[in-house]
């Protein structure tokens, strides 16, 4: 008896010092994570004077939002001084469509691989997934020859079929894995009832993918919004994606070098990305739970 | 199971071909005829008025023969070993941690670290290299001021500027960004592990640890594999981390120069060097064979092995 209570006193006393270790490991992570984040906030709201004499980590003395507008309405991109307005609309413009269509062509593809097993389905759905395997470099050039011969290079429909031809081996992916574990049954039985494969699709298997779409739209967006190589490599000018102009802003050379105004400018690069995750971002463990990627 | 199946399902489905048809036209015209284009044009090489002509393996000799050629793409090569091992060995162990905790009975502001870890992967990868660039940087950085608060000081080297430095340094920085990847897929891993088994372990006297090292730990090794496989994938692929930081030329000489780099100066031409789509198709028709050896690695070697352990 006097054995097991020494037992678990002893017991308690290291799960005490465990739970203080894992507190102060997760602690060091969590100012390890946030630390660049202050530096990006604060120093977008100081002037260049408070910059020189400061400390990155302190706060701003007061709040200051002239970086942000010069970095969105008036910073130099190259030789062009718009700020980074025209670029950031250039990526929506990219974005929301590939993403859109991406997500549509993936589903249908996963759900007709899935529930309508064919000689072939795994053939097709190999090739496709090969494609995540592939180097953005190794197709670029073939790639910039096709958008000139279908009239679209350095434009921003260019770059929507670029973003979707390479999104969709991952959305297969994701809707096909998903699709795997939702019973055969529920589509036999549609079918019976008289349901044509579009209706399946739009009436049984859409309701049920609301975990996997949110999944799909979080990867997706952030691929898309975030690429640098497509957008460096088939645009110029004022076509660029916002990731390229936010580059050229902040390795332009000529003149003082404004840290306020680059990290304003790459708090507003970020804030799609972060907006998407904060409105998603709950969702998106379950959806990945729900079966989004597995081994 | 096709046997069993009647009526129209069973013949061949030309609606659903139809169904199919604009993910595999657009998929092949795009993906996969790029793709063997661009192998073909390897063996191609362009004369000064740009026609070009079929060269065989004359590409390759050159890559792998010509001193300077093998002097740059070995040493790319290596520099992206290093870039991939440094990821392997850091970011995955360090994501597999994460998780661990993360999913720990009673953890206090559970979604807050979890959110907040996750967010760098978000962001893109030019913000992360200008604002580590800043963070690191000894004229205006913090990183010496922080070291000088825990006692490290001396510890301080302009880390990004240095040959010897610099490209472990890109790659904790990358490491920094991505660790959410491998600890979210982890973590979902762990939720899915019945509850049962745990409890079971539990009723026995089992701690966390051993729970963890002997029930839970084998379950994920699919997870962890696949991570793996993802970290290979992403990291030989890599391109635009060390394209911010460094600029094409991968600098300090040529010390962070990894395959996307090389790929990217061979392609578009550097300085004083014209670029050479033949030449570039070369080197990614390479970087597509080192990642093609890897992905065979690991479905036939590691995935089949696995998959025999887990039934």
């Amino acid at each position: 008896m006097a054995d097991s209570i020494a037992f678990t006193s002893d017991r308690t006393l290291w799960h005490r010092i465990g739970r203080i270790g894992i507190y102060t490991l997760l602690a060091v992570f969590a100012f390890y994570y946030i630390m660049p984040l202050i530096v990006i906030v604060s120093t977008s709201m100081k002037d260049l004077d408070e910059i020189r004499t400061g400390h990155l980590l302190s706060l701003p003395a007061q709040i200051n939002l002239d970086a942000w507008t010069f970095a969105w309405s008036e910073a130099c991109i190259g030789v062009t001084c718009t700020g980074l307005k025209p670029y950031f609309w250039n990526s929506l413009a990219m974005a929301v469509p590939a993403v859109l269509i991406s997500i549509m062509l993936g589903a249908i593809t996963g759900y007709a691989l899935t529930k309508f097993r064919f000689r072939g389905a795994n053939v097709i759905f190999a090739m496709i997934l090969f494609g995540c395997f592939i180097p953005f470099q190794v197709i670029l050039l073939p790639m910039a020859t096709s958008l000139g011969y279908l009239g679209v290079a350095n434009t921003i429909p260019g770059l929507v079929l670029v973003h979707v031809v390479y999104g969709l081996p991952f959305t297969t992916l994701f809707f096909r894995n998903y699709y795997v574990n939702i019973p055969d049954d529920l589509v036999k039985a549609a079918t019976i009832d008289g349901a044509g494969f579009f209706t399946i699709f739009w009436k049984i298997m859409l309701p049920l993918s609301l975990p996997i779409i949110v999944v799909t739209i979080i990867w997706q967006f952030t691929q898309i919004w975030n690429d640098f190589l497509f957008g460096a490599s088939f645009t110029s000018g004022g076509n660029q994606p916002v990731t390229v102009a936010l580059n050229n802003l902040v390795n332009t050379t000529t003149g003082v070098k404004r840290y306020n105004v680059d990290m304003a400018a790459a708090l507003m690069t970020a804030a799609p990305t972060l907006l998407v995750y904060i409105f998603a971002g709950r969702y998106f463990v379950r959806g990945l739970t729900a079966g989004a990627v597995k081994g | 199971m096709k046997t069993t199946q009647t009526g129209w399902l069973g013949r061949f489905p030309w609606h659903i071909a139809v169904f199919l048809a604009p993910a595999v036209l657009i998929y092949t015209l795009f993906m996969i005829y790029p793709l063997l284009d661009s192998i073909r044009l390897s063996f191609f090489t362009a004369d000064d008025s740009g026609a070009i002509s079929y060269a065989g393996f004359a590409n390759y000799v050159t890559i792998l023969g010509d001193p300077e050629w093998r002097a740059s793409f070995l040493n790319a090569l290596y520099n992206n070993l290093v870039f991939f091992l440094v990821h392997m060995l850091v970011q995955n162990p360090v994501g597999l941690l994460l998780a661990a905790l993360l999913s720990l009975p009673r953890l206090r502001l559970r979604s807050t670290y979890r959110t907040l870890i996750f967010m760098p992967t978000m962001l893109s990868v030019v913000i992360i290299g200008f604002v580590w660039q800043l963070i690191l940087s000894p004229l205006w950085g913090i990183s010496e001021t922080l070291l000088y608060y825990v006692g490290l000081v001396d510890w301080f080297e302009p880390w990004l500027g240095q040959e010897n430095t610099a490209l472990v340094t890109l790659s904790l920085i990358s490491v920094w960004q991505f660790v959410g990847i491998p600890m979210i897929l982890i973590y979902a891993a762990l939720l899915l592990i019945p509850e049962d088994l745990t409890e079971a372990a539990e009723i026995d006297g089992a701690n966390h640890w051993h729970i963890f090292w002997h029930i839970k730990l084998p379950l994920i090794l699919p997870t962890i594999a696949m991570v793996s496989i993802l970290t290979f994938i992403a990291n030989f692929n890599a391109f635009d981390l060390i394209y911010a930081v460094k600029g094409a030329l991968a600098g300090p000489n040529f010390s962070t120069d990894i395959m996307g780099t090389l790929f990217y100066r061979t392609f578009f031409g550097f300085q004083l060097q014209l670029g050479s789509p033949t030449m570039g198709a070369t080197v990614a028709t390479l970087m597509f064979l080192v990642i093609l050896v890897g992905v065979l690695f690991y479905l036939f070697g590691v995935q089949r092995r696995l998959r025999r352990y887990a039934m």
